[in-house]
């Protein structure tokens, strides 16, 4: 079972993630958290396999926490779900994570998204 | 300042010996500098341009006239008058004809009256014509330029909101669509569940084929996951709906604001307008600063709502930036504050914007309403908001004033009359 975090300021975005991915409550177990400081304490806790965020959100925004991440974490696979389409961010969350998505990303994507990223194909680490 | 200075070395050297004439001229100078400057760079921003204007004319008569009297009126201030009549830098309005004759005629009266040769007032009244007529050929050109700036300063308003706005819409499209995903997924399994119900309850009768589908409705009911619809198809439809709005919401605003300038004016619910505003700078503020309104009934005010709503929106763009600029690396929790009040005052109702950014720094007081003057980086804005902004206002013969106090903040005020005034030709 793969861990996977999605963080979102809005619990809306959160709820509806939860609806659309419930069929895989065996493969996955998900985490819902609503900020970038409550993201690190989920994995302070037990780290994570793969970390979905948004982008623009009140406190600790997605790059930073995805910097962090890649500081701590090194294994943790990130991605970008954002509303934000302006292309100076683009820039800077390219570099912070694996994957960059935009808001409203078809369902499908962002599940083969993680699904690819979870592949052991897709390992960083090396062996 | 250069002109200043010229002039003075022009009456020291033209008036060589007579020290008591050169001091008391550069003392009335000085003066003069100095409330010219005071006027500008203070009153200016207190009162209505064209009052302002009026004023400094009559301060300049009442300082200069008594001395060019006792002086007996030497030849530099004949050099110096069409200085002080037109030098007050109008980039932004024409020169006011009345204001230029009633100084001439003034000038001319008293002068012929102490006997100086009617030459002098001719030649003055004749350069002043000049230079008046090279600086409304300038204020034309400004106003052309003006003109077409206004249109960009529109779609770079836009242009400067879409992409918050495509981040406000995006978000609840997400849920939303998510949501619809998720219900219609479950839609043909809940649907499936229920016709074996009612097979089964049809059935009920037949003991033996009923125990058969009874396992049939298990599964069924297994594949639907009922416990989680039941826990949450319901607020699943609820958030969609609730985005719906949103979206809507949003789209409703922006089709006020880009709404296309009619020739006439229309009645306008101004706190409405306020409201659309804050609909779409949303996304400039959310994240820095909270808002409080306190708006008291208004009647409809007669004006053009887009331009009246595009003013009110910069503004408050403005705020947020300013707060944002300020906070910028500050915690979460250390929030800024946009504050708009609506208020009647006579005939003229009164919005003010205030925020608790830093403050506008004395040095760059007077430049606020300049065209193209702005301190924003590149990309973020040209300078045209708030010249616009105010040109807007006095074409609806109200005003916009600001008082600004460094690390307090900052209160724009927009005074409107309530029945409106058509717009002068610009």
């Amino acid at each position: 079972v793969k861990r996977i975090l999605f963080v979102d300021d809005e619990p809306m975005v959160l709820r509806a993630l939860a609806n659309v991915f419930r069929k895989h409550k065996d493969r996955w177990e998900m985490i819902f958290v609503n900020g970038g400081e409550a993201a690190l304490a989920v994995m302070a806790v037990a780290p994570v396999d793969l970390v979905v965020t948004d982008m623009r959100m009140p406190g600790m925004d997605g790059a930073a926490l995805l910097e962090r991440v890649a500081a701590l974490y090194p294994t943790t696979k990130r991605v970008i779900l954002s509303g934000q389409t302006s292309p100076v961010s683009n820039a800077s969350e390219r570099r912070c994570a694996h994957q960059v998505l935009e808001k409203p990303c078809p369902t499908d994507l962002l599940r083969s998204t993680i699904e690819g990223l979870l592949a052991p194909s897709a390992a960083t680490a090396p062996p | 300042m250069a002109g200043v200075a010229g002039i003075g070395v022009l009456t020291i050297l033209a008036d060589w010996g007579r020290w008591t004439d050169v001091a008391l001229l550069v003392a009335q100078m000085a003066v003069l500098t100095a409330a010219n400057g005071w006027i500008t760079a203070v009153l200016l921003r207190r009162i209505r341009p064209r009052a302002a204007e009026w004023m400094r004319l009559v301060v300049n008569l009442a300082i200069a006239l008594p001395v060019f009297h006792i002086l007996h009126w030497p030849l530099p201030v004949w050099l110096f008058l069409p200085f002080s009549a037109l030098a007050y830098d109008h980039t932004n309005r024409a020169v006011s004809i009345r204001g230029v004759v009633v100084n001439c005629a003034a000038l001319t009266v008293l002068a012929l009256h102490d006997g100086v040769s009617p030459l002098y007032p001719a030649v003055f009244v004749g350069f002043t014509a000049i230079v008046f007529n090279i600086m409304r050929a300038r204020h034309d050109a400004y106003v052309e330029l003006a003109t077409s700036l206004r249109q960009a300063q529109k779609l770079e308003a836009v242009g400067r909101l879409a992409s918050g706005i495509a981040h406000e819409i995006n978000t609840p499209l997400q849920y939303t669509r998510d949501n619809v995903r998720f219900l219609e997924g479950t839609m043909r399994e809940v649907l499936g569940l229920i016709v074996v119900y009612q097979d089964l309850h049809e059935k009920m009768v037949d003991k033996e084929s009923a125990s058969t589908l009874v396992a049939a409705a298990r599964r069924a009911d297994e594949a639907a996951d009922l416990p989680y619809l039941l826990e949450h198809a319901e607020e699943a439809c609820k958030d969609s709906a609730e985005g719906l709005d949103r979206i809507a919401a949003i789209v409703a605003s922006m089709r006020h604001l880009a709404h296309p300038q009619q020739i006439e004016m229309s009645e306008l619910d101004l706190n409405a307008a306020i409201a659309q505003v804050l609909v779409v700078a949303n996304h400039e503020y959310r994240y820095v600063a909270d808002v409080e309104t306190a708006l008291v009934d208004l009647p409809p005010v007669l004006c053009h709502p887009g331009l009246i709503s595009q003013m009110i929106l910069n503004i408050v763009v403005n705020a947020a930036h300013a707060i944002a600029d300020a906070r910028a690396g500050a915690a979460a929790a250390d929030r800024g504050l946009i504050a708009i009040t609506s208020v009647r005052a006579g005939d003229d109702v009164v919005i003010a914007i205030s925020d608790n950014g830093p403050g506008i720094p004395d040095a760059i007081c007077t430049r606020v309403f300049e065209p193209f003057f702005t301190t924003k980086d590149v990309g973020r804005g040209t300078g045209q908001g708030l010249a616009i902004a105010r040109s807007v206002a006095e074409q609806h013969g109200g005003a916009l004033t600001f008082v600004s106090r460094l690390g307090k903040g900052t209160t724009f005020s927009l005074r409107l009359p309530m029945r409106g005034r058509r717009p002068v030709a610009t």
